[in-house]
């Protein structure tokens, strides 16, 4: 970590100074829990390093519009803890509280978690399929919304441009009947980067038993974390049956095999997948 | 870079070279060397020190990034001579084997117990699951937190 | 056995927690010295190559270099890092400061010297290296097959053995012939300390320096040899030690920095990162072992058979001895009436491979507990009374050494934890429901040793000197190394001379200072050590006697000490206390009292134990968490009964991790792929079970009060209880180290 600029923002609008003077090579630090340690292992160039961790504006978790407003500097420990996630999406919820090590919650931003773009970045299976926008702001002070989907093109990149930066994550509040929920898998029960995760929302009536505009996203079964519209549309509007449940496994272990043809990971990935799909699915639909 | 923070209840105003780690800030400029690194990455928990009330992993905070902050090193536990009760129970409940993740071990726990004074075994093992320990095989840490006189 | 001692057999904390719970103790790393330089170690990124050309200009050029070592500046010289004593056999000598040749990913090509360590680490990335890449051997078998491709000159294959005893006893037709093979693997040490040095060579030509190893005489031996400087100019002192396990009894990187001060005449620092302890140091050797027993219909083993691949790495270090070491386990456990073992120690273009915690133990009786298991199956024998009748008994003679085993306890150890752990009952219950998460128990023994006495020397030297007011120094040549040696040879002190503890200092091991002791490994230190400072005591105890008897003019027949004084018999009032014999021997007397003692240890009895453990494995996903453990321990006597219990709950953990996901993977590259952390994964505290521990105290041999030896031994049965668990959870007959989520899967596919 040579000669590196530290640009060290308190405002949005030093922060948009800042990134006036980003170049392709800048970087922005948040909670800095991945960047740190590419930076150590100079496994990335950086000339220039902008600290967001100061900037008070994109540091709440809201309520605005109909939806939940998480500014970007929130840590996981705040989402975790929030009683509006916990309530409205417990997905996020579930997600934030498997997110490294109580001290990796604390510094990790949801911000960063978007922005690093990791294939198995926890957060995002949740906030895909809780629709998740993404507020971008550029260096005029523009802001933009991205849906999330939009802004994750591949291992490790985003749609980000260099003189970008994620300020908050937007989502509509899920109706009381929209569930949601998440299942991470690692190779060490806590404190472990996900093997496979996932998360499924949809409306759901005990009564009639039916499964309405599911939502199905996956991490770690590809460069990016992605949402299965073919799995989505195998269980949209059916009423859910033992049968269902079980070639939903089956079809989404296929599937998944087809993902990551040729990687070593594929057999075991292919096999877990169908039992924390079920898991998933079963704690969706349970009362 | 000049920055101001705390640790320990004494007031810093150094210049520190921008991209240097909190905890080579703790160690190499203050000398406070009771914060261990054990990995470098946030996998080990040896470096925890508290920031802001929060238990973080000193190896993944940038040192500007401190500005304004709070810190507790373990050095900073004991109080007018008398150790904190967490640090008595471990020594009391034999927690204590080679010592090095000791201080991180504490700096996490102590994180915990100010955000909960009675916490249930689910949560202290939480609290130090980002806390590697190859001696005690953690039954005696976790007795100690539970131990702690209130 | 009744407990009426002072205070052996209490429970004490480490020495030093106070200090450590403050963050006061200086590790190595933390040490600072006026003057001082810091090292940074280029490491090779190929497994397998001959260095053409090492461009240093950029890197000299950069501010605050002041020198850059390689072969091209270091001397030619081979030598063996775990030679700890002159003309010590099975210790090839095939490394070099620096290679010109380098064998595995993480093999040493140079270093950069400068005033910082930032600017050494960039140096570092400024050095250009040319490499001839040869093909990558990356295990055992490729190296057999590869006999073109030579790891070092002297071929591929390090050493062989075919070892056999006992003689083959009648058998019958019913007998069965039971094979399994097993594979262990390479295992991380991961002490949370790395390791690190800070060596001083001065204008007087001595050289200092402060390691965190496991054996300083080993370690003054190396350096004095290979640098040519005279033993007494070579001043190794032991630093403190944050965890070792094995990973720091040999002198990995002591002679590089002490090479590079005396080159320099400055003092130079070198600490390791997380990324070189796992790949550069070394690592629990992978093996491979088939074992063939021919097994009676009523269970009793008839004879065994074992061929052992070892995987040595890069270079030999300790891998003869350990391999050997496999071989005299199985003996040592079981009665066995035939045993035969033929081992290859091969070389190959991984980590290197040396001691770890339990020494070949975990490596072959792993593998023999899992066996044991499926010949319990095959005969339908519950597993524990499979083990019962096969376990050595008390006074039983090891056929591979022809040394008693000692008050060997093992079958009492199986027979108190069956009935604590209900295990009849947790047995038979087998796989019960058919939903997601499968629990099944799983039980394993293990034998260990009490030093090296048989294949090695030992001895212990120690000296007591009383101070004139009554308190003692013990000057040993002691390690400790995190699992409380100094308490409890403290407390061995504290016993005989009846005084508090506090009133002994034990002193830690330094060349210039202490006695000569060979170190803390070889489950050694309370068994040997331990016993010298008793014998010590006593010498000195008699000592202060024979002086009161001069000033109370009084035979000393008629003397006894306690509690601090020497009182006379039948008559209390008439006492001198200790500060009084010291004090007045030396002011009017002219005597000091202080005794210098060597031990000489001539038994090595069995340290045993027998581990029980209930798994719960989510047939799902492959995952599996240990919910219930017991572990209990024939012991002899525990000294310090607290820290014995903390010795079992670490090794424990380390079992577990051993059994289910601690693997260093060696790519077909050569390259290790989890060198961190984040993906070579320790048992954490939500996956650590609470661990019950029974301690078997019958004494009946030579250590100290009786005790014997625990650090290493418990390490020894943890994994395969857990393997068996799960075996018996799924019905499975997993046997391929470690378990991960992977295998189970594969395995419940089948």
């Amino acid at each position: 970590m040579d000669n590196i600029q530290v640009m060290t923002p308190d405002s949005l609008p030093e922060l948009i100074d800042a990134l006036k003077m980003a170049t392709p090579e800048s970087k922005l630090i948040a909670g800095g829990t991945d960047l740190m340690i590419l930076m150590r292992e100079r496994r990335i160039k950086c000339d220039m390093l902008i600290d967001l961790s100061g900037i008070q504006e994109i540091n709440y978790i809201k309520i605005e519009d109909g939806h939940v407003c998480i500014g970007a500097n929130s840590t996981f420990t705040d989402i975790k803890n929030h009683q509006i996630v916990r309530e409205s999406a417990p997905a996020l919820f579930q997600a934030a509280g498997t997110i490294g090590s109580p001290q990796v919650r604390n510094r990790a931003t949801i911000g960063g978690n978007i922005g690093n773009g990791s294939p198995a970045g926890d957060s995002l299976p949740s906030l895909l399929v809780l629709g998740a926008q993404i507020l971008i702001m550029n260096s005029s002070g523009d802001i933009k919304m991205l849906p999330l989907e939009k802004l994750l093109v591949g291992s490790g990149k985003t749609a980000l441009s260099y003189d970008e930066v994620i300020v908050a994550v937007k989502f509509p509040i899920p109706g009381a009947d929209y569930r949601n929920t998440f299942v991470k898998i690692g190779s060490r029960g806590t404190v472990t980067i996900a093997k496979l995760s996932i998360a499924i929302g949809g409306y759901y009536n005990c009564e009639d038993n039916i499964l309405k505009g599911v939502k199905i996203a996956l991490g770690s079964v590809g460069k990016t974390a992605l949402r299965f519209y073919e799995m989505e549309r195998l269980l949209d509007g059916k009423s859910i049956s033992t049968e269902l449940i079980d070639s939903f496994c089956e079809s989404l272990s296929n599937q998944i095999a087809l993902a990551i043809e040729g990687r070593s990971s594929m057999p075991y990935k292919r096999e877990a997948v169908k039992s924390i799909a079920r898991e998933a699915l079963c704690n969706l639909i349970a009362v | 870079m000049f920055i101001k923070f705390k640790v320990n209840g004494k007031d810093y105003d150094i210049d520190v070279f921008p991209t240097m780690r909190l905890i080579d800030l703790l160690r190499d400029k203050l000398g406070l060397t009771g914060t261990k690194e054990g990995c470098g990455e946030g996998e080990c928990g040896t470096c925890t020190v508290i920031l802001n009330n929060r238990a973080v992993n000193s190896c993944l905070v940038l040192a500007p990034q401190v500005r304004g902050k709070e810190i507790i090193t373990v050095e900073g536990l004991e109080t007018d001579g008398k150790l904190d009760p967490i640090q008595e129970s471990f020594i009391r409940n034999g927690a204590v084997q080679c010592g090095y993740c000791t201080p991180g071990m504490l700096m996490a726990s102590k994180a915990l117990l100010m955000e909960n004074v009675n916490p249930t075994e689910y949560d202290i093992k939480t609290a130090i699951s980002g806390n590697l320990c190859r001696c005690t095989g953690y039954n005696a840490i976790i007795k100690a937190i539970k131990d702690v006189e209130k | 056995m009744v407990n009426n001692f002072k205070y052996v057999g209490h429970t004490y904390p480490i020495h030093d927690a106070p200090q450590k719970v403050r963050g006061e103790v200086v590790y190595a790393s933390d040490m600072k010295l006026d003057n001082m330089l810091y090292a940074k170690l280029l490491l090779s990124p190929i497994a397998h190559g001959k260095i053409i050309n090492i461009e240093t200009s950029r890197a000299e050029k950069l501010s605050g270099v002041v020198k850059i070592f390689s072969h091209l500046n270091s001397p030619d010289r081979v030598y063996s890092r775990y030679r700890i004593i002159p003309d010590q056999s099975n210790s090839p000598e095939d490394e070099r400061l620096f290679t010109d040749k380098v064998r595995f990913v993480g093999d040493r090509v140079a270093a950069v010297v400068a005033t910082s360590f930032e600017v050494a680490v960039k140096a570092i990335s400024l050095i250009d290296v040319q490499y001839e890449i040869l093909p990558a051997l990356v295990n055992v078998e490729q190296s057999l097959e590869n006999k073109s491709v030579k790891i070092h000159d002297s071929g591929n294959l390090l050493y062989e053995y075919d070892l056999k005893y006992g003689e083959k006893g009648p058998f019958s037709e019913d007998d069965i012939t039971i094979e399994t093979t097993t594979q262990t693997q390479k295992m991380h040490h991961a002490a949370m300390e790395n390791h690190a040095y800070m060596a001083n060579f001065d204008s007087s030509g001595k050289l200092t320096i402060w390691s965190s190893c496991q054996g300083v005489y080993g370690v003054r031996t190396i350096l004095a040899d290979l640098l040519n400087l005279s033993y007494n100019n070579v001043r190794v002192i032991k630093a403190p030690i944050g965890g070792s396990f094995g990973g720091k009894q040999e002198a990995i990187f002591e002679p590089v920095v002490s090479f590079m001060s005396k080159e320099l005449r400055r003092p130079v620092k070198l600490a390791l990162n997380r990324e070189e302890a796992i790949i550069a140091t070394m690592t629990r050797p992978a093996t491979k072992s088939t074992i063939t027993t021919a097994v009676s219909r009523d269970g009793k083993i008839k004879s065994c058979d074992v061929t052992t691949l070892f995987d040595a790495g890069g270079y030999a270090t300790s891998s003869v001895d350990n391999g050997y070491a496999m071989a005299k386990k199985v003996s040592r456990l079981y009665r066995v009436p035939q045993y035969s073992h033929k081992c290859k120690i091969v070389y190959t273009n991984t980590p290197v491979a040396g001691g770890a915690r339990g020494w070949g133990g975990p490596e072959i009786v792993a593998p023999f507990e899992i066996h044991m298991d499926a010949v319990a199956k095959a005969l339908e024998i519950n597993p524990v009374e499979l083990r019962v009748r096969n376990l050595v008994h008390p006074g039983d003679v090891d056929k591979a050494t022809n040394f008693s085993l000692g008050n060997a306890r093992v079958i009492e150890c199986l027979q108190r934890g069956a009935e604590e752990f209900q295990w009849t009952k947790r047995y038979s219950r087998g796989c019960v429901n058919s939903s997601r998460y499968k629990k099944g128990v799983g039980v394993a023994c293990a034998a260990h040793k009490n030093g090296m006495y048989g294949g090695f020397p030992e001895h212990s030297t120690m000296t007591i000197k009383m101070n004139e007011d009554g308190s003692f120094i013990l000057n040993g040549c002691l390690h400790e190394v995190g699992c409380g040696t100094i308490t409890s040879i403290g407390l061995i002190a504290a016993e005989v001379l009846d005084v508090p503890l506090n009133m002994i200092t034990v002193s830690e091991a330094d060349t210039e200072n202490s006695p000569y002791d060979f170190g803390s490994y070889g489950s050694r230190v309370t068994y040997i050590c331990g016993e010298c400072a008793k014998q010590t005591a006593e010498r000195v105890k008699n000592k202060i006697i024979e002086s009161a008897s001069v000033i109370m003019n009084t035979p000393k027949q008629y003397l006894y000490a306690e509690n601090g004084s020497v009182f006379k018999v039948n008559d209390e009032r008439e006492k001198l206390t200790y500060r009084e014999v010291a004090t007045i021997s030396k002011t009017l007397n002219n005597t000091d009292i202080v005794v210098t003692h060597t031990y000489h240890g001539t038994s090595n009895p069995g340290a045993y134990g027998a581990h029980f453990a209930e798994v719960e494995v989510d047939s799902g996903t492959g995952l599996t968490r240990v919910v219930d453990y017991l572990a209990v321990h024939d012991v002899g006597k525990a000294i310090n009964p607290g820290m014995v219990e903390g010795q079992i709950h670490g090794c424990v953990q380390m079992g577990i991790g051993y059994a289910l996901y601690e693997e260093l993977k060696v790519a077909e590259s050569g390259k290790v792929i989890n060198n961190s952390f984040k993906n070579y994964h320790l048992v954490n505290a939500p996956d650590m079970p609470t661990v019950r521990v029974i301690l078997i105290e019958a004494g009946g041999d030579d250590g100290p009060f009786e005790a014997k030896s625990i650090g290493e031994a418990a390490t020894v049965p943890s994994a395969p209880a857990v393997i068996n668990a799960v075996n018996n959870a799924l019905g499975t007959a997993l046997s391929d180290m470690p378990i991960t989520p992977e295998k189970i899967l594969a395995a419940l596919k089948r």
